[in-house]
């Protein structure tokens, strides 16, 4: 480092609102799927929208049954937002049973080489989280 | 209907900057070498336009009046545009628009990040986790290359593309980037080093992705009624377009496309008259931030066809010597990426291309496309430029 540079540590405190998100956190948590349907064009999102990305039209909550297949997956080491430890993970897409997208979120308990095609369940976590979305954690059915 | 005219531009190396050097510094390099470029003086300059992508990176909010500042431009008015990777590209756009609507004469539009020597290597990959729908996917664990690793997945699957392919844009890329004295990482190495290289995310190695640069790149534009009297081939701008699609990855219906870009190029195409594409675009520097991400874009942007612009690569279409040379600069894997710089950068490459005068080359054409985006492919910015005779 040049002698013309100064080391700033810079650490922000946010109090963070989560709005509308909130409710689907708290499901989230409970290993809960809570989506969103559109009344106008019917489609569902999962996480939800509360407006249809689509259209503008006001959505309504809905509860998925958690089942998906897994579409896409990747495995990285990093480390998950606000915690303190890096670790192998296994990120994956995965389009929700009632749902007309998919969800991202991490896959554990999975032992394959490729989950692409794997039906995995909604579970949450137990793990050390520093925010709800890392409750999004997806199990193969056979755990479920 | 009014077609700027880029008059001229330059561009602040891009690269780690560990030097005790501040973006300022950068800003005013790039900006006074595009006047000088342009034969103009700060005097001449209507209007400008800032682009940079995090005040998180450069800890300023507000920029526009420091940069102008900077470059002895106070009082001018001063616009500052923000669209993650895309920023330096609707810049430009902005500066297209300001000239058309008849606002201002000429304006020096001018991109900066200070995103490579500033913050430590994780701190940056957390900022940029918050590039996407932050609350949902960047909260949850989401990072650029996981995102973009997830949409090449699902690219792989459908097409068969394979990790060979990629690697032979990455060794492209960086053998462009071999003397240009404004690229972050040149060199020269073969697909096995990129395979061998450290897997980052699946699919992707580390020589799958582009590096993040510190650096600055500017241009100068001009209504035609308000530029000086040329000496030298110009380019000036026939084509702007910007598309987006859906902010989180997994509500695309085709997540293994860049349909904001494809959004983008039809509406680029469209406004400069171009009916096909890969027979009417000469030359291409083209987003892309993984090595998956360029073969991705060369189908969005039409310049092949889904599922073929990886055995193309491979088979050398869109090398230097190829039919349609591709990233000529390096691209932002072999020159780097510089979020707020790079779509700026990228006019200034072309400009020199279509007049004859990008490095040591004497080689001209006479149109050529630039493209940027930010997000994974959520919000792209496509520009036609073509050569004009002084």
């Amino acid at each position: 480092m040049s002698d013309n540079t100064l080391r700033l540590d810079l650490a922000l405190g946010y109090d963070h609102g989560l709005g509308t998100f909130g409710e689907y956190f708290r499901a989230l948590a409970q290993g809960q799927a809570l989506a969103s349907r559109c009344g106008t064009c019917g489609r569902t999102w999962l996480p939800p929208h509360t407006h249809c990305p689509e259209d503008g039209r006001a959505c309504e909550a809905v509860e998925l049954e958690g089942l998906g297949v897994v579409v896409a997956e990747t495995r990285t080491r990093t480390r998950l937002p606000f915690t303190d430890e890096d670790a192998n993970i296994i990120f994956v897409l995965v389009a929700m049973a009632g749902a007309d997208n998919a969800a991202f979120g991490r896959l554990e308990n999975f032992t394959g080489e490729d989950a692409a095609g794997q039906t995995v369940r909604l579970s949450g976590t137990d793990g050390p989280i520093g925010h709800p979305a890392q409750n999004a954690v997806f199990i193969p059915q056979e755990f479920g | 209907m009014t077609e700027p005219l880029i008059l001229g531009g330059s561009v602040a190396p891009f690269g780690r900057h560990r030097d005790g050097s501040h973006w300022r510094d950068w800003v005013r390099q790039a900006g006074n070498e595009a006047l000088e470029d342009a034969g103009l003086e700060v005097a001449d300059i209507d209007a400008v336009v800032v682009a940079s992508e995090s005040d998180f990176l450069s800890l300023q909010i507000n920029p526009g009046p420091v940069v102008l500042d900077e470059m002895g431009l106070s009082g001018r008015p001063v616009v500052r545009v923000e669209g993650g990777g895309a920023s330096g590209g609707l810049a430009l756009r902005e500066g297209m628009i300001q000239i058309m609507a008849g606002m201002a004469g000429r304006v020096l539009v001018i991109g900066f990040e200070a995103a490579a020597g500033h913050l430590q290597p994780s701190d940056v990959q957390r900022v940029y986790g918050l590039s996407f729908d932050a609350e949902v996917d960047g909260m949850a664990g989401a990072t650029a290359v996981s995102l973009y690793a997830l949409s090449i997945a699902e690219h792989m699957a459908r097409f068969g593309t394979t990790a060979e392919q990629m690697a032979s844009v990455s060794v492209k890329n960086h053998a462009n980037a071999v003397g240009n004295p404004w690229a972050h990482k040149p060199m020269t190495i073969t697909i096995d080093d990129v395979l061998a290289s450290p897997m980052v995310a699946t699919p992707y190695h580390r020589l799958d992705c582009s590096l993040a640069s510190d650096g600055a790149a500017a241009v100068v534009l001009a209504h035609p009624e308000a530029a000086p009297k040329a000496t030298r081939p110009l380019s000036r701008i026939t084509g702007s377009g910007v598309g987006s699609d859906f902010a989180r990855l997994g509500d695309r219906a085709e997540r293994h496309a860049f349909i904001a870009k494809r959004r983008a190029a039809e509406a680029a195409y469209t406004m400069a008259g171009i009916k096909d594409a890969a027979r009417d675009i000469d030359v291409a520097e083209i987003c892309d931030p993984f090595t998956g991400a360029e073969i991705q874009s060369l189908e969005a942007l039409g310049l092949a066809l889904p599922g073929e612009a990886a055995p193309a690569l491979a088979d050398g279409v869109f090398h230097k010597d190829g039919k349609l040379p591709v990233n000529l600069s390096g691209g932002l894997i072999g020159q780097g990426g510089a979020p707020g710089a790079t779509g700026i950068a990228q006019a200034v490459t072309m400009d020199r291309l279509l007049g004859g005068r990008y490095r040591d080359s004497a080689t001209s054409f006479e149109r050529g496309l630039i493209d940027v985006h930010g997000g994974v492919g959520t919000l792209a910015a496509v520009h036609i430029l073509e050569r004009v005779e002084p």
